[in-house]
């Protein structure tokens, strides 16, 4: 697309290995010592692997977690998705 | 019923919810940055993202860690390919980049290039070494 770029690019012989890491804020609903339910916008594929922070309204507690459902739920008119995480360790 | 009643009526302890307990969900995606320039990458990637999502790109070069927002401008399936992603991305200048900051290493490699920008900063050693060529040139 002409004039879409305003700088010179270069290829990388060889690539540089990366992670992106995309947050996206989520209500926690409830939790236990092994289990976390939260509310999101947006659905997640089940054994998919998350990191979780709590940030408020105390912050501390952050968690790895993988997917083990999804499930649309409506709250007040919106669809949202209410997943249920498996905590597999301390992020 | 004044608005201040009503208003004070709002503020009962029986109107008032508990708070929501907010966290931040992060999905973390292996990529490889294909090109690169001053103000965003081609990234390759196996699964889509969205276009405009905002996160952090992290890459580990040579042992080190580099770390810069970005912001998901496209997102295509590569052409022949059933699950890997061309996703470009553009650096978010929210702060002045530093140590670690992946455009302050970049415009560094790159200014000690032909075509680079110039000679500010060619007596520092580069945060990264890698090869690096033109597009367009054989390697």
């Amino acid at each position: 697309m002409r004039g879409r770029r305003r700088d010179q690019r270069f290829i990388l012989a060889t690539p540089w290995e990366g992670t992106l890491r995309l947050p996206l804020d989520v209500i926690i609903e409830s939790q236990t010592d092994r289990e976390v339910w939260v509310l999101s916008t947006v659905p997640a594929h089940r054994d998919e692997i998350f990191t979780l922070d709590a940030i408020e309204p105390a912050a501390a507690d952050a968690w790895q977690v993988r997917v083990e459902e999804s499930v649309p739920v409506l709250v007040d008119g919106s669809v949202r998705h209410r997943l249920r995480l498996a905590i597999i360790g301390e992020s | 019923m004044s608005d201040f009643e009503k208003f004070e009526n709002l503020m009962l302890p029986d109107a008032i919810e508990e708070p929501d307990v907010i966290g931040l969900l992060a999905r973390h995606i292996p990529a490889r940055v294909i090109d690169i320039s001053r103000t965003g990458c081609l990234l390759e990637s196996q699964q889509r993202v969205d276009i405009g999502a905002v996160g952090e790109l992290r890459l580990e070069i040579q042992r080190q860690t580099l770390v810069d927002e970005v912001r998901v401008i496209r997102c295509v399936l590569l052409e022949g390919s059933s699950s890997t992603y061309l996703v470009g991305a553009e650096f978010v200048p929210t702060r002045r980049p530093g140590e670690r900051s992946i455009r302050r290493s970049v415009a560094s490699i790159l200014r000690g290039l032909p075509g680079g920008s110039g000679p500010l900063e060619r007596s520092r050693k580069p945060a990264v070494v890698n090869s690096v060529r033109f597009k367009g040139e054989v390697s």
